[in-house]
């Protein structure tokens, strides 16, 4: 190595103090919280005096994690670390979603392994706890490969937890399908990101977004096509038409919890970083992002009224929201997505979604463990005199999915079409309201069953496995939806 | 921006069409006459057994996945050995290092739950 290529001294201490200073640590702080989770966690795994101490680490992690996020969202430090990393409220709020994601899968977990004999709980523990590290290295990534190790840190245990349940077929079908599809499209993202290299010479989104200034990244269609095939492998993660065909059978055969995360946490930690991103597209692609928007929510609500499966259901309606929330990118783009308020609506939404939808899995996984091993809607039925408390819970969820005025999910569908009418798009609006009449069908089916059939004979009222975690999951979560839906400018003012 | 890799545009061009040409005139201008001899495998290793689809154990992956593991820790500890001496002239050696443990430590970590959890065990 040549004498001229070396830094003096005094030069690599200066770029040591910079790269870590106090910002920097308050940023990756959160990270390193659940790393060190998953790695102790695995180390509880080792000898049977440990294993007693997972449960508390797990949360303990999660709780170290929600506290530093707090502390970012309110004394946000900018970008770090090269500008790599972000560390401003937007990704503490997603981070605070992710937390809260990955509480609720772990809580519904509890328990629900049981009758698979030698479930590697330990490695499940683990793995959730590095998928939600992967989230928030998503929604702080500020750099096209940042995103992507996030992205993989995600996605790899998700494949491994989707297909956990190893002597189910369906949960090997599940992991086998999503492995395949999701290496396919990291791919797609790699190849989009070697493309705007290509075009640009940068991967960080600062220089990308000051490139991108005059309308457009220099070197159009090269450019143009990176960021195309960024967006599908994004939009392969939000389950957005025409990348929408694995879900259901992906949510269907992972075990329950799991399908919890994979619907909540991915989903939001896509659309964090489709907003940070959303400059690549052109103010043009507006017209096509909402087109499939609108084809997304048709698939999923028409897809969620004919399935007599709950799980399956609850899947196209995850379907069904990702187009709801597309349609506020859609209108996002072309400004500036925190500027313009597209950001707020979507963590509103999502924050409202994430507690309902999550609600909603910790019963159904309480129910599958508790005895009633199918997931059909027709075991829904009666559940009202068997187990009240559960069932209104679960009512409830169905009305903040649905977007009934009271629970969150209202507020989150008003704030994403007042992002569309406030940007023109009035007519999309109008067609997303009436699309979400539509979705009432099946909620209300659900609510229908649970209230006004009578059990069906041979059907015994389940005893919950761990009532004590899925009673916290219900506080929360009743709690969220009913916070988010009455008071929303707690959340909103919180957002600034 | 992309002139600098035309040269090796013309030299894919020019590698595949020699090798087009040759073998095409080869099969064009010469005589077939196929003999036993001939059509065995020459020089290509051990008469061939058996079918190649064969069920490897799934040891094998995971023994593969180990070795590529370790593989990479020493790709990344190279850098880090080359520049240790201009670490230490800054005086942020003893962080770097602390860094440096920390990565092989997490690893050494991860090797000791492999073995504890019987995954380097060949015949289970």
């Amino acid at each position: 190595m040549s004498a001229a290529h070396q830094l003096a001294p005094e030069a690599i201490a200066s770029q040591f103090r910079t790269l870590f200073d106090a910002s920097a640590w308050s940023a990756v702080a959160p990270l390193a919280a659940l790393s060190a989770g998953v790695v102790l966690c695995l180390i509880t795994d080792l000898s049977r005096a440990l294993a007693a101490l997972r449960g508390p680490l797990v949360f303990a992690a999660l709780a170290a994690c929600a506290w530093f996020q707090v502390q970012l969202l309110l004394h946000p430090v900018g970008v770090v670390l090269r500008d790599s990393l972000h560390g401003d409220a937007t990704s503490a709020a997603f981070g605070l979603l992710f937390v809260a994601g990955g509480l609720l899968a772990w809580l519904a977990s509890h328990g629900y392994y049981k009758r698979d004999g030698q479930a590697p709980l330990a490695e499940h523990d683990a793995l959730l706890l590095s998928a939600v590290a992967g989230m928030t290295l998503m929604s702080a990534a500020n750099d096209l490969l940042v995103f992507f190790i996030g992205l993989e840190l995600l996605s790899l245990p998700l494949y491994a937890l989707s297909a956990l349940r190893r002597s189910r077929a369906a949960s090997v079908e599940a992991g086998l399908k999503y492995f395949l599809l999701g290496a396919f499209t990291s791919a797609l993202f790699l190849f989009g990101c070697a493309l705007i290299y290509c075009a640009t010479g940068s991967i960080g989104l600062d220089t990308l977004r000051v490139l991108a200034a005059p309308g457009s990244l220099p070197m159009g269609e090269l450019a143009l096509l990176g960021s195309a095939l960024i967006a599908a492998s994004l939009l392969f993660k939000l389950n957005v038409f025409p990348f929408h065909v694995w879900v259901p059978d992906v949510y269907q055969g992972s075990p329950t919890p799991v399908t919890a995360l994979m619907a909540t946490g991915t989903k939001a930690a896509a659309f964090a970083f489709l907003l940070r991103a959303s400059f690549l597209l052109p103010a043009s692609a507006s017209t096509t992002l909402a087109l499939l928007a609108l084809i997304t929510l048709a698939i999923g609500n028409l897809g969620a009224l004919v399935q007599e499966d709950f799980k399956r259901m609850l899947a196209y309606s995850g379907i069904a929201h990702a187009g709801t929330l597309l349609l506020a990118v859609a209108g996002a783009l072309g400004g500036d997505p925190v500027a313009n308020g597209a950001t707020r609506a979507i963590v509103f939404y999502l924050a409202a979604y994430v507690f309902s939808a999550g609600g909603a899995f910790a019963v159904l996984a309480a129910l599958e463990a508790g005895g009633e091993r199918f997931t059909k809607l027709e075991n829904l039925r009666g559940l009202w005199q068997r187990k009240p408390i559960a069932a209104l819970a679960l009512a409830l969820f169905m009305l903040s999915l649905g977007g009934i005025p009271g629970a969150g999910g209202f507020w989150g569908k008003w704030f994403v079409f007042e992002v569309l009418v406030r940007a023109d798009m009035t007519g999309w609006a109008i067609a997303g309201v009436l699309m979400s009449v539509l979705a009432l069908a099946y909620y209300l089916r659900v609510i229908i069953a649970l209230f006004m059939q009578p059990t069906p004979a041979g059907i015994v009222a389940p005893r919950f496995e761990r009532p004590a975690s899925l009673g916290a999951s219900l506080v929360l979560c009743v709690g969220a939806v009913l916070l988010t839906g009455l008071l929303p400018g707690m959340l909103l003012g919180l957002l600034g | 921006m992309l002139t600098p890799y035309v040269p090796i545009l013309i030299l894919l061009a020019l590698a595949t069409g020699f090798s087009l040409v040759s073998l095409g005139l080869s099969d064009l201008l010469g005589r077939l006459r196929p003999s036993i001899g001939k059509s065995t495998a020459y020089e290509c290793g051990m008469q061939v057994e058996g079918s190649a689809r064969l069920r490897l154990s799934i040891h094998f992956y995971l023994v593969a996945v180990l070795f590529i593991l370790f593989d990479v820790e020493s790709l990344l500890l190279v850098p880090w050995a080359v520049a240790a001496r201009s670490f230490q002239e800054a005086g942020v050696g003893p962080l770097v290092l602390a860094e440096v443990a920390g990565f092989v430590g997490v690893l050494g970590l991860g090797l000791a739950w492999v073995w504890k959890k019987g995954g380097l065990d060949w015949d289970r």
